[in-house]
């Protein structure tokens, strides 16, 4: 009788454990975000998303960083799509489904796409298809396809050429120097600092020597401002492109000039002209 | 064994409890959570404007974000914050540029709403007030049965899939997705269906198995979401055979739960 009492005393603590083990599986489910957060933060970084909107031949395009943290994913672009301005973006990636939306203010852009077996990495291209309703952008709905690719940071050492264009002879200086590229803050752009200097044979008109260098970067587009020891600023790089590889840099597409040394004495009255950086 | 059914019992209101997670409000309180079209008429004027978008509803609490088009100087996006006491509701909406103060209740049918509202003068514009009417959209799911009528060759053309309203997470519109089949639309046999749905404003991507754009389809939807009519158009530029296949028309959507 005894032995009776506690098997069935064991069997009701068993059949107690295993409705508690239930019920706590129960309430995790339940209260759970009910998503698989993954540690991923692949789709950090610069990036150039491209709108094709169907039946449109110009493309819209957007610039600027994504934070992705877990399965959510931030940031902010420069709009490109009617509404000018800044516009952030928030997103989810489950599993390979991707779904963005960019807030223009004046409407909302939905992004969804696939991510490739493998990606993201490095200077990664991924698409998928958008649609917006009418808004304050467009009165109309848009609709299409968009691909995007990641830019690499522009960070290190480089080498190359600014070539004065502005005179009838050709003015080239080498440079060498460093760049570094700000930390990723979900901004729609980023800071670089960092030096320049001319090496080789010193120029009749010393427009540059050694100067500072700040700037922003947002998708390919770039600007350096450069500036002297004692804080003048010397000239400004812009608009400037860096290849998606972060490899090198020059005016950007369609620009016959992208800097201006002022003039510095009367026999040298200034200089425009182009650049060509390599990163190394 | 009472015990353990004493502890199922408790186990099961935790668990209906943490799972509703729809913001879906008591009994006391009225439920304005979802997709919402409104009409906002100024007073003493014929101009209107809408509201658009969808609100999440925690107790009485709202939040969510509308899309403001029509006779604005501000057409735009405005983060929603509301609050609800039985069948009333309070909701502003926070442009840039100016703000929208609603006031109003729950209508004597379901899924309607009325009241009034006012903006402030701002750089949008002077100090205005007026009625607004809203519908509740229904969830945009189930199966779809197009008819596509061509403008150009007056042809009539059927298509049939399906189509899923993504959760409501209170932003101005939410995606869409799904797919269409044909035999006998002269641009597509395949499609899939990448979209959006802001109040009753509906927006079809249609797209190829690799992801080529096809066309589009965009319309109006009715409240209860039962048939979209509006227009579409293809301009396909997928490999042959429907390759350079252009084709307009008018399309008509019933969609069934």
């Amino acid at each position: 009788m005894t032995h009776r009492c506690f098997q069935q005393e064991r069997k009701t603590m068993r059949v107690l454990a295993v409705s508690l083990l239930l019920c706590v599986s129960a309430v995790f489910v339940a209260c759970g975000s009910g998503s698989v957060v993954s540690p991923s933060t692949g789709l950090s970084g610069n990036w150039v998303l491209t709108l094709q909107r169907h039946a449109h031949p110009v493309p819209v395009v957007y610039t600027g960083f994504l934070l992705q943290s877990g399965s959510s994913v931030a940031g902010s672009v420069i709009l490109g799509g009617g509404c000018d301005g800044v516009g952030p973006v928030v997103g989810t990636l489950d599993g390979a489904n991707l779904s963005l939306t960019i807030n223009e203010f004046g409407q909302d852009v939905s992004l969804t796409g696939t991510l490739p077996t493998g990606s993201p990495s490095g200077s990664t291209f991924i698409g998928g298809a958008f649609s917006s309703v009418a808004g304050g952008c467009a009165d109309f709905v848009s609709t299409g396809t968009w691909s995007a690719v990641r830019v690499t940071p522009l960070s290190g050492t480089f080498h190359g050429t600014l070539v004065g264009v502005s005179n009838s002879t050709t003015d080239t200086f080498n440079v060498t120097g460093t760049l570094t590229q700000g930390a990723n803050t979900a901004s729609s752009n980023a800071m670089l600092s960092g030096s320049i200097t001319a090496t080789g044979a010193p120029h009749f008109c010393a427009y540059l020597s050694t100067a500072t260098i700040t700037g922003l970067i947002s998708g390919t587009g770039v600007t350096l401002n450069l500036f002297d020891s004692t804080g003048n600023q010397i000239t400004q790089i812009a608009p400037a492109s860096v290849a998606t590889t972060g490899t090198s840099l020059t005016c950007a597409q369609g620009a016959t000039s992208c800097f201006t040394f002022p003039a510095i004495s009367n026999a040298c009255t200034g200089e425009q002209g182009t650049i060509q950086l390599s990163f190394p | 064994m009472k015990t353990v059914t004493a502890l199922s019992v408790a186990c099961l209101m935790i668990t209906t409890a943490c799972g509703s997670g729809n913001g879906s409000s008591g009994t006391s309180t009225g439920n304005f959570a979802g997709n919402w079209q409104i009409t906002l008429q100024r007073d003493q004027t014929d101009t209107l404007k809408t509201e658009s978008g969808f609100l999440v509803q925690s107790g009485d609490v709202l939040t969510g974000s509308f899309l403001l088009t029509g006779d604005t100087n501000c057409a735009g996006i405005g983060s929603a914050q509301g609050q609800v006491s039985g069948s009333n509701v309070a909701i502003s909406v926070s442009q840039i540029g100016q703000t929208l103060d609603f006031t109003g209740s729950l209508g004597s049918s379901e899924g309607s709403a009325s009241g009034s509202y006012s903006i402030l003068a701002s750089p949008c514009g002077s100090t205005q007030v007026g009625t607004w009417t809203a519908s509740q959209v229904q969830p945009l799911t189930g199966t779809l049965q197009v008819t596509f009528t061509s403008t150009g060759t007056s042809g009539v053309y059927q298509a049939a899939g399906k189509v899923t309203q993504a959760p409501n997470t209170g932003g101005s519109a939410t995606k869409l997705s799904g797919s269409l089949t044909s035999t006998d639309a002269p641009c597509f046999n395949v499609a899939s269906i990448s979209g959006l749905i802001s109040g009753t404003s509906v927006v079809f991507n249609l797209l190829s198995s690799e992801g080529v754009a096809l066309g589009q389809l965009h319309g109006t939807t009715t409240a209860a979401a039962t048939t979209i009519t509006g227009l579409y158009d293809f301009l396909n530029t997928q490999p042959p055979p429907l390759n350079g296949c252009q084709d307009s028309g008018t399309a008509v959507v019933v969609v069934k739960g």
